[in-house]
């Protein structure tokens, strides 16, 4: 607040002061430690309603018993003692939204905390929300580009699609997850990336990178970090998709990363033990398939009549030993609309991203794959099976006949093909044109080692001496039998004219 | 089932309510039963809930005033008068950082009349 305001409330206060007389319910703090408290009174105490501690410290109530009212803390507890008032403030726990907060970085209750002026907003959201009904939801009809081949060939993410990221610690999971936020540049997709119970420093790096691609520019960062309390881990994934339910009320589509659900489900089991709530499977509390159905729920597509927006969640979930039969696992594959499994194995073999494609699936995706891509890609995703079923067996015998010999040589190639760097998305024309070369046997005569470079050249001939094919794709994503013929002739000049 | 240390509170106060039990028999009982169940470990908490939970039982409203030195005498009326009153129980306590002005709790409703509370109300309004 500028000092002449401060001066000017203060003199009006000073001249407007009448001694008026308040009355409010209060509690009174019985018990205090772990992040938690146990308060009696607040007789008209809603759920989720956030509590005043005073000397700034906010908490909201999760347990209203019959005599008391158990609270989390949203800050540590430090001033905070037995026989202590408690205020209730008559708000539900709500985050400030709105455009001010692109491309800032801002912890879970919204308040800005990248070192830079706060953030300028006027409205704010409840973290908690009922999902978008099914009158005003649509069918999921408009690709989200990842830029990553293997999934938009494969596993298609669709606008208002729920695609879970699972695998292994140190499999690629939040590369994905940033390799798509940074695709989505020119995309008029506003994209959330909420990080819960993440070291600052692998924050920080994320940051740094978003901004080096240009991301930051329609990115929010929500952070919920490591040494927070659990309670700020707990509603950071709420934070954000209350964020971005403010642009999908404006009708604009909206991407929102959870990176990752797991440490969500950590925090939460933590709040709900200390609140003595019931513990079951794994030490989880009952209700733990409810925390996160819905919040993926609050994803949606929504029809014209409702603005049209989406959000489009990609949660992310990292197994142990990968064991993706484990209790969360399993709760969040039946909850989303598909899910990326990302294998260890792939990923030290230098098969980057270590997609499992066999593992992988969209369930929803396909219908908003662009025309060109749906056919190209339909090869691609059987052959790669083939390949796999083959592989296998041909590990038993040495000869082997030149079908089979032929489709092993395919299934390399295209696996090669699929392999991809990370912050290097390509557009969906450039990943037509390299799976159409691929599932054709275009790269069958080429040697393995050289297929990245075949790629990067191949692009860039397409880009700079055969520009009508791109221009043809750009203007109509189809694979009319004109592109067709001058993708081929391409791909043959190009061919002839370098040696691979 | 589970009896809670309220639901302890509530029974002695009822069975303290009834007038033909002296209360030091009734307290004797009461030890046994607790020790007969082996919930000793609630005392502290049953005692905390005695109080409010007779007060109940009679329709005695608690009533806790605090007030800056300076309104003593002012109060003291107020005071006196409820004090007269057997429906009020009223508890006063002088605080100085109130600064002015007075605080009346009831139950869990507080009115707030004193000069802390609106400090506090500016500077929260200065903050945002």
């Amino acid at each position: 607040m500028a000092q002449d305001n401060i001066l000017e409330l203060l003199k009006s206060e000073i001249k407007n002061y009448h001694a008026t007389v308040t009355s409010e319910k209060i509690g009174t703090v019985v018990e205090v430690g772990d992040g938690i408290a146990r308060i009696t009174g607040l007789s008209d105490v809603k759920a989720a309603e956030m509590l005043d501690f005073g000397n700034d410290t906010y908490g909201f109530a999760l347990n209203l018993e019959e005599d008391s009212v158990g609270a989390v803390l949203l800050s540590h507890a430090k001033n905070i003692k037995e026989g202590d008032t408690v205020k209730g403030t008559g708000r539900i726990l709500s985050v400030p939204v709105g455009e001010a907060l692109i491309g800032r970085v801002v912890n879970a209750l919204g308040q800005t905390v990248d070192g830079k002026a706060p953030a300028k907003t006027t409205k704010t959201y409840p973290i908690e929300k009922v999902a978008p009904g099914v009158i005003t939801r649509q069918s999921v009809n408009r690709p989200l580009q990842t830029g990553i081949m293997a999934i938009d060939g494969m596993i298609p993410v669709g606008r208002g699609q729920r695609e879970l990221i699972i695998g292994d610690r140190q499999t690629g999971k939040t590369a994905i997850a940033i390799d798509t936020i940074i695709n989505q540049k020119g995309q008029n997709v506003i994209c959330i990336y909420v990080a819960i119970g993440q070291k600052q420093s692998k924050i920080a790096k994320i940051v740094a990178d978003l901004e080096k691609k240009g991301a930051m520019d329609y990115t929010i960062v929500v952070v919920g970090g490591a040494s927070d309390p659990a309670a700020l881990n707990f509603i950071a994934p709420y934070s954000g998709v209350a964020m971005g339910e403010y642009f999908l009320d404006q009708g604009k589509d909206v991407l929102v990363v959870y990176d990752d659900l797991s440490k969500h489900a950590w925090a939460y089991r933590e709040i709900s033990l200390l609140l003595r709530r019931p513990p079951g499977r794994e030490a989880y509390p009952g209700d733990i398939f409810y925390l996160h159905s819905r919040l993926l729920e609050r994803a949606c597509n929504l029809n014209k009549d409702f603005g049209g927006g989406s959000i489009t969640a990609l949660p992310v979930i990292e197994t142990q030993a990968g064991d993706v039969s484990a209790y969360i696992p399993t709760n969040v594959i039946s909850i989303t609309d598909g899910q990326i499994y990302l294998e260890p194995d792939l990923f030290y073999k230098g098969v980057r991203p270590a997609v499992n494609v066999g593992l992988s699936v969209s369930r929803v995706g396909s219908a908003a794959q662009v025309k060109a891509m749906k056919k190209v890609a339909g090869r691609l995703r059987l052959d790669l099976a083939q390949f796999r079923e083959l592989a296998a067996f041909s590990q038993f015998g040495s000869d082997l006949d030149a079908s089979t010999k032929k489709q092993l040589d395919r299934g390399k190639a295209l696996t090669e093909m699929l392999k991809q760097p990370q912050y290097n998305p390509y557009p969906v024309q450039d990943q037509v044109v390299l799976i159409y070369a691929g599932v054709n046997g275009y790269l069958d005569d080429v040697a393995t080692e050289k297929i990245f470079t075949f790629k990067e050249k191949f692009l860039h001939y397409l880009k700079n001496v055969e520009r009508s094919v791109m221009k043809m794709l750009t203007e109509k994503p189809e694979i009319t039998p004109e592109l067709e013929e001058a993708l081929k002739k391409a791909i043959v000049t190009f061919k002839s004219e370098n040696s691979f | 089932m589970k009896l809670t240390a309220k639901k302890y509170a509530q029974a002695l106060a009822q069975v303290l309510g009834e007038s033909d039990v002296t209360p030091k028999t009734v307290a004797k009982h009461f030890m046994d039963t607790l020790r007969r169940r082996h919930q000793t470990r609630l005392l502290p908490a049953i005692l905390k809930h005695v109080e409010s939970e007779w007060c109940k039982e009679k329709g005695i409203t608690q009533v806790n005033v605090e007030y800056a030195p300076k309104f003593k005498d002012a109060l003291a009326v107020f005071e006196a008068s409820l004090k007269d009153s057997k429906k009020f129980l009223v508890q006063s306590t002088v605080r100085e950082d109130l600064l002015g002005g007075y605080r009346i709790k009831i139950d869990d409703t507080l009115i707030d009349a004193s000069l802390k509370g609106r400090l506090t109300e500016l500077s929260n309004k200065l903050r945002t």
